[in-house]
């Protein structure tokens, strides 16, 4: 007799990725260790502290990596930027060639935009894009060599 | 006696909730679509999802109920539509207030439409929590998702140079 039993999902769940050598958590956010199944009395530790609010984080890091990047490909290159610069997880993530789909699909939403340079990544094209504080590097720069000269 | 014009199926979920759904609104689910496909016989049995809960369950049923009858995107244009559509973060107005749920059943409803494989349901998912970032600085994101900075000031002032973006080619 044939037994219903759902198939492997078609699409491909990466869980939170890639482990690096130097951050044993595959959790993107390293104040909040997974607490999966290896660390035993830490869901009741992080229950205590977060009260209501653990099932947040719990659904949260269980997000699939290319669901993940499916999130951040609708964002601003300057929203990347942002994401990059909250947790070491979530930048370590962000700065892995695998994202560089992300940062791809991100520079493709902005129109009018020429093409990212050959001598750029595109991490370092949005960053000199948008960001503000190369704006403001630059000011400086202008500055100091006026008084150079 | 004639057969029923819709065909009911029965679902159990990882809390033991079951439901009998409409077969048509149940097939908005690739992975369910499928697994029907595959089993020719009459089945008692409900089908077992063991990564989807009651609750989420019910939500998800909410949504394939009122999109039931729109046509299913095909690999084929799921691909040319990937390629050439500007990635809007439109929802529409009964998405969008089907979407207004607190964040933990947000990650819930699209791990199951991820699981369950409904892109259109996936889809309104990620442009929610790509809205719910948009415009943030990486301290507010960080209040959103209760993240903590976990760089050192040397770090973050690193960070403020971009020096090291060119190490990643």
């Amino acid at each position: 007799m044939q037994r219903l039993e759902p198939r492997r999902s078609p699409r491909k769940s990466i869980a939170w990725s890639f482990d690096s050598p130097t951050e044993p958590s595959p959790s993107p956010f390293p104040d909040f260790p997974d607490y999966g199944p290896r660390r035993p009395g830490w869901l009741t530790l992080v229950a205590d502290r977060l009260g209501s609010r653990r099932g947040l984080l719990k659904s949260f890091t269980k997000i699939p990596m290319d669901v993940l990047f499916e999130i951040f490909s609708h964002l601003h290159p300057q929203d990347v930027l942002n994401l990059a610069r909250t947790t070491k997880r979530l930048r370590e993530v962000l700065m892995d060639p695998s994202a560089r789909v992300v940062w791809m699909a991100s520079l493709a939403n902005v129109q009018g935009l020429p093409d990212c340079p050959s001598d750029l990544t595109e991490p370092q094209f949005a960053n000199l894009a948008f960001d503000t504080s190369c704006h403001v590097r630059l000011h400086l720069h202008v500055r100091i060599s006026c008084r150079v000269s | 006696m004639a057969a029923p014009a819709t065909q009911q199926i029965k679902i159990r979920c990882n809390d033991e909730k079951e439901f009998t759904v409409d077969r048509d609104v149940l097939e908005r689910s690739v992975l369910i679509k499928n697994m029907l496909e595959d089993v020719t016989e009459q089945q008692d049995a409900p089908i077992p999802l063991p990564n989807v809960s009651g609750p989420v369950m019910a939500k998800v049923l909410e949504y394939c109920t009122h999109h039931r009858g729109e046509p299913l995107p095909s690999a084929d244009t799921e691909q040319s539509q990937d390629e050439t559509r500007k990635r809007t973060t439109d929802i529409s107005e009964w998405d969008q207030k089907f979407i207004t749920v607190d964040q933990e059943m947000l990650f819930e409803i699209i791990l199951a439409a991820n699981y369950l494989d409904i892109k259109s349901l996936l889809d309104v998912g990620c442009k929610t929590v790509a809205n719910m970032i948009k415009g943030k600085t990486p301290e507010e994101i960080r209040k959103l998702f209760n993240i903590v900075n976990d760089f050192t000031p040397e770090e973050e002032a690193q960070i403020k140079k971009e020096n090291e973006w060119a190490e990643d080619r």
